[in-house]
């Protein structure tokens, strides 16, 4: 204990006594502390922190997998899980559901879920006050809800009287018994197509209500209306392999029974729940983590070498330790406790820049990124940072008191300044140094030049609309002739040039549709819908290319008309006018007849191919949740408040929100690549940063040892550019060994970021070489002025350096 | 070849300016064998190094041939170093990294002397002082005697017109050391002039003037019969 005491004094001391290179190491060490903390941070939080439910390790979701893709199920097909399944101790479903509430001061929009009565005991969450549905607590009957904390708060004051009370909701004023409040800050599921089709934990939800009993029947689309998501709980020692098994024969027997006309029946996919909602964040959260432990890496290798580059100067104090009987457990002891203040200092640092990372990362994380509220500095997060403190104190200190270890202590003593030049192990050990903070910072910016690479294609697409100028809101509550009044009202305003109403507009989420058998008795194909007004395409400049645009007089009196995408045509006709055919649509219910063909435009994703697609007239089939688009002069936001006023005093129930311009909404999907690539960017940078650094410091170091050779090679005639074709030569070489093994370590690495690539492959020669050149350059400069300092030198005082 | 005249060479230290050397006003034709004598710190190394246009931080005039150096810039005095001189150090000065042939080759790479070429005159060097068959050796394989043997091949290998020796046999054994002179010798009587520097009255014997310094002032000139007879 003495001794310990003994060693932390004096290497308080030495830090005291060279404070420049003690803030130097604190710095670079605290840095990459700092961000791979951040970043574990944010792991823990989003990937390994268990659910907020009761034994959360069994919820699964199942999903409906048909042809094309994931979905949710329709009621039958539920109902047929259910009672056909032995893996699964219960099963729910839920749907969601948005309704009014008028109050004094105005009409708000509520955002809710339809669940079975059986979901709440599933996930196992209990309500704050009253109770949860009872089983015979069913749709048709009477209305029952219960409230989320934030909206009893808000319009009941938390009142506890309201229980039992009945609420009127929706335009029809219906009345709703409240039989119970959920707990505060509860994170509930929530479903939803967005960008990423995450599951949202922690989406706002303001009300549940109850399914219908016999669930199938309140489903006109029968078996084709995929509206349920599907939650379960699996018996206990059953895992999901076995219960996708189960699920699969099911499957297979309901596509016998249901489906006989589909070449290929529709499978069950059983996930789990945690993977479901951070899946999609996983490989995102890695990519971060081993982008933040390359930066440790490098700091590390700069802290170790500062420290090496020190010990070649203390090796004579060692030397001097030894032979006064020190053994080399004490001389280690006593040079890690060293480097173990040091890392300590370094860990208070980092925790410091970890704490800004993550109030950042908080202020930019796209929304799309689940649970990003449990992101924080807790204890677990703290563990790691003192694991990492230990780690890195430890291989800093070790590497470089071994080497000295490794010199002759007897020659180091005897050892006049004649020797003061490195050693070829010595400069061996800097190279290696050198060349592997240069590949490490390689690697991260060819990853964060691939991002820039595609977000900068992927706003360069042309998705087939038109983004400039345009408003959008959501507009609901509001039937019938009263939307086409907005219609009309919105285009009549100044400033406005055209107006339109839509269900479905792109990169939204919102989309109708269902499965088409072709007449000639081809595979069914998932055709989605949009419901629009006739100015939309002219709005959105999509361009019509045969037949006709819808028109008034395409109502709910006529014939049901339709306009399709090009891929539709040419999918199911190939060869003929489809003009005038008629085909029979689920999703509306009976056949309709094509009207005319539009250009492909990519409504679901920038990135994603255009796919089978059918617009239908708002006349024909009705709609209440609908967004105003309109096209606008200079400033669309400038329209704000004009058409908030026309839409309500068309209709004074009207409920206005998602207020965006569609540029704003193209920018949104493409939030969360720009998110990573501004991560994956800072720390290729903060790495760049640091490996210039090191290799300005380890070079500086370098030459300031040769300059007596320096002296000598200018004795024998070299010239000022001799010296520093020298020393630069030393410096290339070194730098395009690093170029090429992170090259090499580059192209094996950016498969990781393959999907998040668009337009770009993985090993595009374009990036690799400007960033190789980029880096290049950057490394030649960091030796290019040390080395010109060395050519500059005066030979008398090279040659009298010692 | 060489005149210096009033040469004077001062450091700013904390203690204001201090002289190392003096008014030296000195003249030495071409293949002369000069001799600079004197305690330590009185300047030789400074003034050799004047001489040898390495410093160019000094006052007063210096003519080479028809050079003016105290009017070139330190550029241009680097270049005629490079034309005119062949440095030998105390310490041999021999780069580690360099074997022994390419210690050799490296003078001639800065005065671009081409491939061929080059192989051709450090192999004539190598021969010359018989150190053929240590030309795939480093430095520290050698011993003393034999690195200044290198040292002098390295000096001589581009022909200079002017060799400058500080103490080249100041850390050598007896016999080594004057073997080290035999051959300073040799190469005086083939045309190079010399400026040695040594403590030595034995080896000062081989040149035919000896210049003393103190505290950086010129303190005569000698020849080596008027040395006392006990070093000869
Ligand atoms: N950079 C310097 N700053 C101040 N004084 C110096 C410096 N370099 C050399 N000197 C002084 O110059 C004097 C002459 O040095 P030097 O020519 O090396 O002597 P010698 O070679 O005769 O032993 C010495 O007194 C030395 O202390
Ligand atoms: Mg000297």
């Amino acid at each position: 204990m003495g001794t310990l005491w003994q060693d932390l004094r004096y290497g308080f001391r030495m830090l005291i006594r060279n404070p420049g290179f003690t803030i130097v190491v604190v710095l670079v060490l605290g840095l990459g502390i700092g961000a791979t903390t951040a970043v574990f941070s944010v792991a823990n939080g989003i990937l390994l922190r268990p659910l907020p439910y009761n034994e959360p390790d069994r919820l699964v979701m199942l999903f409906h997998v048909s042809s094309f893709e994931q979905a949710p199920t329709s009621g039958m097909n539920f109902l047929d899980w259910k009672q056909q399944n032995r893996s699964f101790e219960d099963m729910a479903v839920m749907k969601f559901e948005d309704t009014t509430y008028q109050h004094e001061t105005g009409t708000e929009r509520l955002e809710g879920l339809c669940v079975s009565n059986n979901l709440f005991g599933l996930l196992g969450l209990k309500t704050h006050v009253g109770r949860t549905f009872l089983p015979e607590e069913t749709w048709p009957n009477q209305h029952y809800i219960i409230l989320s904390h934030h909206v009893w708060k808000s319009h009941f004051s938390t009142d506890t009287s309201v229980l039992g009370k009945s609420i009127k909701l929706g335009s029809n004023d219906e009345p709703y018994t409240v039989v119970g409040v959920m707990e505060p800050n509860l994170r509930f599921l929530n479903t939803g197509w967005s960008f990423w089709d995450f599951t949202e934990v922690n989406a706002r939800i303001d009300f549940w209500i109850p399914v219908d009993r016999d669930l199938p029947d309140i489903e006109h689309g029968g078996r084709g209306a995929l509206n349920w998501d599907v939650v379960a709980r699996l018996k206990s020692g059953v895992s999901v392999e076995q219960a996708q098994v189960e699920m699969d024969s099911i499957a297979q027997r309901l596509g016998q029974e249901h489906y006989a006309d589909l070449t290929k029946a529709p499978g069950v996919k059983v996930v789990s729940l945690h993977s479901h909602l951070v899946g999609q964040t996983r490989p995102l959260v890695l990519l971060a983590a081993g982008a933040a432990f390359f930066v440790l890496l490098i700091a590390c290798a700069n802290v170790a070498n500062l420290l090496l580059t020190r010990g070649v100067a203390r090796r004579r104090e060692m030397a001097l330790r030894a032979s006064l009987g020190a053994g080399r457990w004490r001389l280690l002891c006593q040079m890690l406790t060293e480097s173990m203040l040091l890392a300590a200092l370094a860990g208070v640092f980092g925790l410091i820049i970890a704490i800004g990372m993550l109030n950042v990362f908080r202020m930019i994380a796209p929304d799309t990124i689940p649970r990003q509220e449990l992101v924080g500095l807790d204890t677990t997060t703290l563990g790691f940072a003192i694991g990492a403190v230990l780690l890195t104190g430890i291989s800093v200190g070790l590497v470089p008191t071994l080497r000295t270890f490794r010199v002759d202590l007897n020659e180091a003593l005897k050892a006049e300044g004649r020797t003061a030049s490195m050693g070829f192990g010595h400069r061996r050990l800097v190279s290696s140094v050198v060349v592997s903070e240069v590949s490490l910072s390689l690697i991260l910016l060819i990853g964060s030049g691939l991002l820039i690479n595609s977000i900068s294609r992927l706003l360069l697409i042309d998705p087939g609309y038109r983004t400039k100028n345009i408003l959008t809101m959501k507009v609901q509550n509001v039937h019938g002739e009263l939307l086409n009044k907005i219609v009309q009202k919105a285009e009549s305003l100044p400033g406005v040039h055209r107006a339109a109403l839509v269900y479905g507009l792109p990169l939204c989420g919102d989309v109708g549709g269902s499965d088409v058998k072709p007449k000639n008795g081809g595979e069914r194909r998932q055709v989605s819908a949009r419901i629009v007004t006739p100015g939309y395409f002219k709005l959105m400049q999509i361009p019509l290319l045969a037949g006709r645009n819808f028109a008034d007089r395409d109502n709910s009196d006529s014939v049901p008309v339709t306009i399709i995408n090009e891929s539709m045509a040419r999918c199911f006709w190939p060869d003929k006018d489809p003009i005038g055919k008629r085909f029979k649509y689920d999703w509306v219910g009976r056949e309709v007849e094509i009207v005319g063909i539009v250009r492909d435009t990519r409504n679901k994703a920038f990135d994603a191919p255009p796919e089978l697609e059918v617009f239908l007239p708002l006349r024909q089939k009705g709609w209440s949740s609908l967004r105003l688009v309109v096209s606008t002069g200079s400033y669309p936001k400038s329209m704000i408040k004009p058409l908030r006023k026309a839409i309500w005093s068309t209709d004074k129930n009207a409920v206005i929100n998602e207020i965006q311009t569609m540029e704003e909404i193209v920018a949104g999907t493409l939030a969360v690549r720009r998110f990573l690539t501004f991560v994956l960017s800072v720390f290729s940078l903060v790495a760049l940063i640091l490996a210039i650094f090191g290799i300005y410091g380890l070079f500086a170091h370098a030459v300031r040892q040769r300059t007596h050779e320096i002296g000598v090679r200018m004795a024998l005639g070299a010239e000022s550019r001799d010296v520093l074709k020298l020393l630069l030569g030393q410096g290339l070489k070194l730098t395009l060994i690093g170029i090429a093994i992170g090259l090499g370590g580059a192209i094996a690495l950016t498969r990781v970021i393959s999907n998040l690539l668009y337009d770009v492959s993985p090993t595009d020669p374009l990036t690799f070489v400007c960033v190789s050149l980029l880096l290049a350059s950057v490394a030649l400069l960091a030796t290019y002025i040390p080395a010109r300092r060395a050519a500059q030198i005066d030979p008398m005082v090279a040659l009298r350096y010692e | 070849m060489i005149k210096l005249q009033n040469i004077q060479k001062r450091y700013n230290t904390k203690a204001g300016f201090t002289y190392v050397l003096q008014q030296i006003t000195l003249d030495i034709a071409e293949g002369e064998f000069v001799t600079l004598m004197g305690p330590s710190g009185a300047g030789k190394t400074t003034l050799l190094n004047i001489i040898g246009m390495l410093d160019s931080d000094w006052e007063g005039q210096y003519t080479l041939d028809d050079n003016s150096v105290h009017t070139l810039k330190p550029r241009q005095r680097l270049a005629l170093n490079k034309q005119y001189v062949g440095f030998v150090f105390q310490n041999f000065n021999l780069l580690d990294s360099l074997t022994v042939y390419e210690n050799l080759e490296a003078p001639l790479s800065y005065r671009n002397v081409k491939g061929a070429e080059r192989a051709s005159i450090v192999c004539d060097t190598l021969d010359r002082f018989g150190i053929v068959g240590k030309k795939d050796l480093f430095p520290s394989q050698l011993s003393g005697g034999q690195q200044q043997l290198v040292g002098v091949a390295r000096a001589v290998v581009a022909s200079p017109k002017l060799i400058l020796a500080d103490e080249p046999t100041g850390n050598l054994h007896s016999a080594q050391g004057q073997e080290v002179m035999e051959l300073l010798t040799k190469l005086n009587q083939q045309g190079t002039t010399i400026i040695q520097v040594t403590h030595s009255e034995k080896y000062a014997a081989y040149s035919r003037r000896i210049i003393n310094l103190k505290d950086g002032w010129m303190d005569g000139e000698v020849t080596p019969r008027q040395l006392p007879r006990k070093d000869r």
